[in-house]
């Protein structure tokens, strides 16, 4: 499978305190340290991990709309700061974006006409206001929404419809790429399963290539043709999803596919699945696997040392001193 | 063992310009002593409603309790007087709420506002009580319980302020613990321990629990008994082992269906399709029937009594009529 998107080595350090007046920084965020991924063509890759381990930053970083730190990205390639320098406006069109929550997305005085029509508009992409109306009208059905929403404003419709405008909105510039970035953790579950069809659907038919970030390991593995697994910047483990569903190897991922409550019979004992301890501040990481405060299986070398990230089967990545 | 809380037919509207929202139309419950129940639903269904009229803290205006009954212990909560009211909330009836970031105030230090909650009650003198407040930040896992109370909630993560506020809500030993929503704002590894306390503690002091959430794997994994709610109103209950195993109400079958896991792997999701009806001017009949692939003709026109169809399995459907 060709590859879309990938990066290697990426970072992104976040400065705290320093302003305009004090310049000098006094530490820094280490939000993503040292993120290796790709995105194949015509496929999703799920970022996974809880609050603070970076996925978010990662999604804006594969964007350009952050600058790395350190490390490099290339889009079919091409080093992603290349493409930039080139031509930022080609590059918009080819990578898009959904973010969570479609109540602070959408501008509450444009009409969805003007939401899902802008990006046309500016990118010169149609000649007429109708032309305009039936190429968002297009785009609306797609998204199964109405023509007669064109002219409604966001307020007038319900979270999962608000999604749908979203969603029409990135697909406006025919991308190759859209960054998922918790599409439905506002959303009610059954709604959520309706976007989650649409977004299936829509990579289908427009061979879409997805990163898909959730902190929803169920959610993950439903959407994702591979899964990375993130930690306080890093990136833990990574497979196919199947791989890494049916047998993790890190024991981070292992203890919080455990740590998920599931319905099932008898109930599961919880009390046997807790992972001890707090996720640790990237601004002062733990030395050594970011992981080894709350792992069972720590021993002296997970202190000292960042274990390397290796390939320990044919594409399932893992980065462990014990594995 | 007997019930310790019956809510019947219990009726909450809330009355905007827009309109009567009917918040909840005639909910009835019951939860028996050291019996964990979990409320399930989406957003809008009523969860927080039951939560908030059982804990008498309904805003009013614009809210108000239209009809019903609520007897804890015995005692009909509804007739009781705000300072009756007041000696059950926090002492035999405690609450923890979904952002314990916004429950706690910022201004104080954590001990201390667990402390003034067992003063407020038991005029314990307040030295005694911040002692007692380091005894129950241990029996939550808070570490290093006597450095902890002197600790401002922003510095605390979230997992720990939750800990904080089931301390506080156990200061008092009360008989029925409320809570909604207690994981949600909660990361995935942090989520699994607040519930495992929550049910070691109900284990060891005999409480009772409402547990109320949308996720029903947090339900599956907790409650002993299960209510799931719609539009304001219970269409389905029964013991969790059979309301998961075989669900009965076209609403729970439907919502199981639609729900990705992260244990098995499901082609597609199904979909309810449509969407939540509007609370100020819902359905007639059954509230769920626009959606419903069984719908009748009766169901558009009759509200289906929720009855018990199995041995402690209710539900609210024409389609278990015969």
């Amino acid at each position: 499978m060709p590859t879309l998107v990938s990066a290697e080595k990426v970072l992104k350090y976040f400065p705290i305190g320093g302003g305009i007046l004090t310049s000098k920084p006094t530490g820094w965020v280490r939000a993503v340290d040292g993120v290796s991924l790709s995105v194949e063509k015509g496929r999703t890759l799920g970022l996974v991990g809880e609050s603070g381990s970076g996925k978010s930053t990662t999604g804006l970083l594969l964007l350009g709309l952050l600058k790395p730190s350190g490390g490099r990205i290339f889009f079919e390639g091409e080093p992603l700061e290349e493409l930039l320098r080139r031509d930022p406006r080609r590059f918009r069109r080819r990578a898009q974006i959904v973010f969570q929550n479609p109540f602070a997305s959408l501008n509450p005085r444009m009409t969805v006409k003007d939401i899902v029509g802008r990006g046309m508009k500016l990118h010169g992409l149609v000649e007429s206001d109708r032309e305009l109306d039936e190429r968002v009208a297009a785009l609306l059905s797609e998204v199964g929404l109405k023509e007669e929403h064109l002219s409604r404003y966001p307020h007038e419709f319900s979270g999962g419809q608000r999604q749908r405008i979203a969603i029409a909105r990135a697909l406006a510039l025919n991308p190759e790429f859209i960054v998922l970035d918790e599409p439905t953790s506002a959303l009610d579950v059954s709604v959520q399963a309706q976007i989650l069809n649409l977004l299936k659907g829509l990579q289908r038919l427009r061979g879409l290539s997805y990163l898909f970030i959730s902190h929803n390991l169920a959610v993950v593995r439903h959407m994702s043709h591979e899964v990375a697994v993130m930690y306080l910047g890093k990136v833990m483990e990574s497979a196919p999803k199947d791989s890494l569903f049916s047998d993790p190897l890190h024991p981070y991922t292992q203890a919080l596919l455990k740590s998920i409550p599931k319905i099932s019979f008898p109930p599961e004992d919880i009390e046997k699945k807790v992972i001890e301890g707090d996720i640790p501040s990237p601004v002062n990481p733990p030395s050594g696997c970011p992981f080894n405060p709350r792992c069972r299986r720590a021993v002296d070398i997970c202190r000292a040392e960042m274990p390397g990230f290796r390939e320990v089967m044919p594409g399932h990545w893992v980065a462990c001193h014990l594995v | 063992m007997g019930s310790l809380l019956e809510v019947k037919d219990l009726a909450t509207y809330f009355y905007t310009d827009e309109g009567i929202i009917k918040a909840l139309d005639g909910v009835s419950f019951s939860i028996d002593e050291g019996e964990i129940l979990g409320l399930v639903g989406e957003t809008g269904c009523g969860k927080s409603v039951t939560a908030t009229s059982i804990m008498g803290l309904i805003p009013s205006p614009p809210g108000r309790i239209v009809r019903g009954s609520i007897l804890f212990n015995g005692r009909e909560l509804l007739s009781l007087s705000e300072r009756q009211m007041r000696s059950i909330r926090g002492r035999e009836i405690a609450m923890i709420f979904q952002d314990p970031a916004s429950s706690l105030n910022p201004v104080f230090r954590v001990g201390f506002q667990v402390a003034e909650a067992i003063w407020a009650h038991l005029k314990t003198p307040i030295r005694e009580a911040l002692l007692k407040a380091a005894e129950l930040f241990g029996r939550v896992n808070i570490p290093d319980p006597l450095a902890a109370i002197s600790r401002y909630p922003h510095q605390l993560s979230g997992g720990m302020k939750q800990r904080v506020m089931i301390a506080m809500a156990l200061s008092l030993n009360p008989k029925l613990l409320i809570a909604d929503e207690p994981t949600t704002a909660l990361d995935v590894s942090i989520q699994a321990q607040i519930l495992s306390l929550i049910k070691r503690l109900q284990r060891d002091y005999g409480s009772s629990v409402l547990l109320i959430s949308h996720d029903l794997g947090v339900i599956s994994t907790m409650a002993h008994r299960v209510a799931v709610m719609y539009s304001g109103l219970i269409v389905e209950e029964g013991r969790a082992e059979d309301l998961f195993q075989k669900p009965l109400h076209p609403y729970t079958q439907g919502l199981l269906a639609a729900i990705p896991r992260v244990d098995e792997d499901k082609s597609e999701l199904a979909v309810i399709e449509g969407t939540i009806p509007d609370l100020t001017n819902p359905p007639a009949g059954c509230r769920f029937h626009p959606r419903c692939p069984w719908v009748m003709k009766i169901c558009e026109a009759e509200r289906p009594p929720l009855k018990a169809v199995e041995p402690k399995h209710k539900v609210a459907c024409h389609a278990y009529a015969g």
